[in-house]
């Protein structure tokens, strides 16, 4: 069953599945075995099962691009993909130090600027950040913590070296797929663990709520903590409701919530009830319309008055979106060694910066060789894959780069790793990343919960959701 | 000189509105130029009022009044000593090398790129060229702009509105105190001097100035050695002790002297008075 | 509870049960207006003209002829979106509502509406009315009922529950209503009397309540007075009453805010004012008033759990 088809890119990449030899990995073996024990027509009939119980789930997204709002199941391939406790304790200890460091920038960049003072990252880059939020100057956030949730996106190139393709410190999400597809894989295909030690992901909900808890910024030994959400339409929504009733917290939206005296209520059937810490899956610009985007609707208006005087903790702390701005995504190195004093464990992807006239000169007549990113874009938006675009494509997004070199970065193309995938029935080889995430709290933790996200079309090397892109099962393995 | 001010703002909600959170940028600055001895705020309905410093060093209050209403007065009293000379001297120290080798430079990002209501259009451009180019004394043609903004624009009530950009201003070549503030410091910005926007009142007294009924408005330029100095383009002055600043900001939007959101229709009717008046001095009631 | 929880439950509880009662509607009047088919005495323009008063269309309505009629009201009670009462405008309400406390509700509860949201998605009048509609309106009150077991089986009983009670039986209480002023029971006693207790679920128990002949006014009194039928006006304000007082935890016989206040001058009626009394007035006086009442009782409902903003001392 595994004796699949090499991708049809002849592009050397890293292979998850075969050593050099043509031999599958000892890690995968056993996986290997129990599939061809099982046999092809009984794993799809089990795949057709799985995906029934996503959909009746609600397990669902919503795409933006598409004018009614449709929501579709994230495909789920049920192959799972194991990385092994070594490469993990390394991705861990890379994580934790970069959280650290990026945490350290962000308290930095809102009081001392010692990293800017001292020449480190050219001030203009930060101050000209879409997410720099100047209302945060100054401001102080309970326990100094920034990035109480962050996800880092990790790809694998030729030589099987994890890199760090980019931070988000905003708002990821992800983490339901995580829950779910371990949840639906131990119940539709049980066979499949036989011969493996995975470490569990679902105390994800509750290490969740512990950083919660622990910066309650009221001492209260029962704070009072919610999820706040955009509502129903929000492509991540079922994310929000899964995490909401596995915390056992309020799932609230921004009209359940009152600021009166600077201090955040939220509203109940039995009158107004205090609210200490809001796991906010909102962006900034629609928190609050008193200082930030005043057309919105959205918004809890006060939330940064209420904010600014402690009487509430927001996770993630307003403003942390500088830290994953792509254009300083190229200084983290520089951060970890210039807080922690240390050389970094996990490696970037060698990015060029478009406001360098130079490298925007080299970025510009290389663009079939690059991939280019909006600095400000997520989900694989706004986004050109050199090699795969036309000609024509290429030349109208030279033109959009050249005016305004600030919001690009551009990067050689890495081959992802592959990774043996179900597609149509047939075993076929498909590129993969990993997005582990990090919770801070009292300290940094990574718990064995990742997300690895697989594009299905062959050959494409982009994963994202929105592009067509799947998802995996993780095995972490025990040590 | 020593000045009272009363600034009392009004609205009437003809169709109720509930939930309304107000800022107010309303509190004179204490620096070496001015001191503000005194200073109380009055809110109709009754509201309790929360203060902090934002991070231009302006005293910000801030107040939320829940239940419906149908009106809202906030009666701002303040006493202001200014200690500016009443002829400050001319900037004429500042020049572009001192400027450049400043060590602030790098900090004053703000005030060197567009903000919300400062853009730079090419009309801009256009417009300062009608001056000579920034020569190496830029404290001198900061004093030109003025001039120029003020001998080409017409103060007109009617022509521009609180929302109004540098754009619309430049191609009716008329407006009031913050769109003549707004269009000196995109001239000045988009010529490499960091400039701001200023926020206060200006003491009619005997002259003839423009601006006094309602708050005034102004820019503020970096000029090393002198350090900020402020120029006001509406009567084309150099600022002096007849202005008492309240709000520095990249632009209207960070200082607005009372910014606020409700829930309910749109429709209000507003007034706003001001009235800058000379306390008599300790000195003179002696006499 | 939240307040926004507690009203997406209320109003869950009653699109559910206005699926149902539409549904139901439709059915029985869909068979009755096939008896009617060949008459031109207006009897069936008379009866597909109540459905749409049921069905919350208040202007004139215009009939072109019977064939024609059936396939218009059905349209525009089962599929119309721009009739936030039709049949998949609620389903819709109750699956946007649902979504939004997905959190609040258990698995199996959401379930139940969310196929059923799936499978009307799939359907249209066209194929509905070809195969006949029976099997699609049996499909819609199948799995509403289906909620009600499930909910009762599956979820605390507790506050959020209890909303759900008070928006089933309200909107169960409103639609029982409605059919008694929509249907003309003085003009031909018998006829619509059966056909009124068909539409409320009643006929069956009504018939096994009833000792000797029955007549119109017996009828009458069944719907609104019974003290077991579960359609019956009497005791769908009896649930309500019982869910707020659960919520508020108030006793019995006392109130704790106007919708409890409402619902015991209600029940005070329906408990204690003999039958001719009430309709003194004329059936469909009363009928009207209580459609009044039902509506005042919902907008009380609403305010009842909606906290009221601090003033400043």
């Amino acid at each position: 069953m595994l004796d699949i088809q090499p991708a049809t890119a002849a592009l050397r990449h890293y292979d998850e599945l075969y050593e050099a030899g043509g031999l599958p990995r000892p890690h995968y073996a056993p996986l290997a075995a129990t599939l061809d024990w099982i046999g092809r027509d009984e794993i799809m009939a089990r795949v057709q099962a799985i995906n029934t119980a996503l959909l009746l789930r609600g397990v669902t997204f919503t795409v933006y691009a598409d004018s009614a709002g449709t929501e579709r199941v994230f495909p789920f391939d049920v192959i799972p993909r194991i990385i092994t406790p070594d490469e993990w304790g390394r991705l861990e200890r890379g994580i934790r130090q970069r959280v650290r460091a990026l945490n350290a920038f962000l308290h930095d960049v809102y009081h001392s600027e010692r990293i800017l003072r001292e020449g480190h990252i050219p001030r203009e880059l930060v101050y000209s950040s879409k997410n720099y939020n100047r209302e945060m100057i100054d401001v102080d956030v309970p326990r100094d913590v920034y990035i109480h949730v962050s996800g880092i996106d990790l790809i694998r190139d030729e030589r099987g070296e994890f890199l760090v393709l980019e931070d988000n410190c905003r708002t990821p999400s992800g983490i339901s797929y995580v829950l779910e597809n371990r949840d639906v894989l131990k119940r539709g295909l049980p066979d499949l663990f036989r011969d493996y030690a995975v470490c569990p992901v679902d105390d994800y909900p509750a290490r969740l709520l512990d950083v919660l808890r622990y910066v309650a910024p009221t001492g209260s030994a029962q704070p009072n903590v919610v999820l706040l959400t955009p509502g129903i339409y929000n492509s991540a929504y079922f994310e929000h409701t899964l995490l909401a009733r596995r915390m056992g917290v309020e799932l609230v939206e921004p009209r359940d919530l009152i600021v009166v005296e600077n201090i955040v209520y939220v509203k109940t059937t039995q009158g107004l009830e205090r609210v200490d810490v809001i796991y906010r899956r909102i962006d900034d610009d629609y928190l609050d319309p008193l200082y930030f985007n005043p057309d919105s609707t959205l918004g809890v208006t006060g939330l940064m008055n209420a904010y600014r005087a402690g009487n509430v903790a927001l996770a993630n702390a307003i403003g942390s979106g500088v830290a994953d701005d792509k254009a300083i995504y190229r200084f983290v190195p520089e951060m970890i060694r210039f807080y922690l004093d240390e050389e970094p464990i996990l490696r970037n992807v060698p990015t060029f910066d478009c406001t360098d006239p130079a490298q925007l000169q080299h970025v510009l007549a290389n663009l079939d060789q690059l991939v280019v990113k909006n600095t400000n874009a997520s989900g694989g938006y706004g986004m050109l894959m050199g090699p795969y675009a036309t000609a024509e494509e290429r030349e109208r997004y030279a033109e959009t780069v050249a005016a305004c070199p600030r919001d690009f970065i551009a990067q050689p193309v890495v081959q992802l790793s592959s990774s043996p995938t179900l597609v149509d029935g047939r075993m076929v080889a498909r590129r993969v990343d990993l997005r582990p995430f990090a919770l801070f709290g009292r300290s940094i933790e990574v718990p064995p919960a990742a997300l690895t996200r697989v594009a299905l079309r062959d050959g494409s090397l982009v994963v994202n959701s929105s592009q067509g892109g799947g998802s995996k099962d993780t095995w972490v393995l025990q040590a | 000189m020593e000045y009272t001010i009363d600034h009392q703002t009004a609205y009437y909600y003809p169709d109720n509105v509930s939930e309304s959170y107000t800022v107010l940028h309303l509190q004179p600055r204490s620096d070496h130029n001015q001191f503000c001895t005194r200073y109380v705020v009055d809110v109709a309905p009754h509201a309790q009022l929360h203060a902090y410093v934002d991070r231009f060093g302006n005293e910000v209050q801030h107040f939320a009044i829940l239940p419906s209403h149908d009106r809202l007065s906030i009666l701002a009293h303040s006493t202001v000593v200014t200690l500016l000379e009443s002829d400050p001297p001319e900037p004429v120290e500042a020049t572009r090398s001192l400027l450049d080798a400043d060590l602030q430079l790098p900090r004053l990002y703000d005030f060197m790129n567009e903000s919300t209501f400062v853009r730079f259009t090419p009309e801009i451009e256009t417009f300062w060229r009608e001056l000579d180019i920034p020569p190496d004394r830029i404290g001198i043609w900061c004093r030109n702009v003025s001039r120029h903004i003020h001998e080409t624009f017409a103060y007109d009530t009617e022509a521009t509105t609180v929302r109004s950009t540098v754009r619309e201003a430049l191609s009716r070549r008329a407006g009031v105190c913050q769109d003549f503030a707004h269009v000196m410091i995109a001239v000045l910005r988009s010529a490499g001097v960091p400039a701001r926007y200023v926020s206060g009142y200006i003491f009619r007294g005997e002259s003839q100035v423009l601006g006094a009924e309602a708050s005034h408005a102004w820019c503020e330029a970096y000029l090393p050695p002198h350090g900020w100095i402020g120029f006001d383009p509406t009567n084309d002055l150099l600022v002096n002790d007849h202005f008492v600043k309240v709000a520095i900001g990249r632009d209207y939007r960070d200082v607005s002297p009372v910014r606020g959101v409700y829930r309910g229709s749109k429709h209000a009717e507003m007034s706003v008075n001001v009235a800058v008046d000379v306390l008599a001095s300790a000195q003179q009631q002696q006499q | 509870m939240l307040s926004r929880v507690a009203d997406s439950l209320y109003w869950l509880g009653r699109n559910v049960e206005r699926a149902e009662s539409v549904a139901r509607i439709l059915d029985v009047n869909y068979t009755r207006a096939m008896d009617l088919y060949s008459q031109r005495d207006g009897r069936s323009e008379a009866l597909w003209r109540s459905v749409m008063q049921c069905a919350g269309f208040r202007s004139q309505y215009k009939t072109a002829s019977n064939g024609k009629a059936a396939s218009d009201v059905f349209g525009y009670c089962a599929f119309d979106e721009s009739n936030s009462t039709s049949i998949v405008s609620a389903i819709r309400i109750a699956r946007t509502n649902a979504l939004s406390i997905r959190a609040e509700l258990t698995t199996e509860v959401w379930e139940v509406v969310n196929v059923l949201y799936l499978y009307v998605l799939d359907q249209n009048l066209a194929s509905v009315l070809r195969e006949g509609p029976s099997r699609f309106l049996r499909r819609v009150r199948d799995t509403m009922q289906a909620f009600a077991g499930t909910s009762d089986a599956t979820m605390t009983h507790g506050d959020g529950w209890s909303f759900l009670q008070v928006g089933r039986f309200l909107e169960r209480a409103y639609m029982t209503a409605r059919s008694l002023e929509a249907v003309d029971v003085e003009h031909e006693p018998w006829h619509e009397s059966q056909r009124l207790l068909e539409m409320c679920h009643a006929s069956v128990p009504f018939a096994q309540s009833s000792h000797r002949a029955p007549d119109a006014r017996d009828a009458l009194e069944f719907i609104v007075r019974s003290q077991d039928c579960p359609r019956s006006l009497r005791f769908c304000t009896r649930e309500i009453d019982l869910a707020m007082h659960r919520i508020s935890r108030s006793a019995e016989g006392t109130f704790a805010n106007d919708a409890e206040r409402r619902l015991g001058r209600l029940r005070a009626i329906f408990d204690y004012t003999p039958i001719d009394e009430i309709l003194a007035s004329g059936v469909p006086q009363f009928a009207t008033q209580l459609v009044r009442e039902y509506e005042a009782l919902s907008s009380d409902v609403q305010a009842a759990y909606l906290p009221r903003l601090p003033v400043t001392a």
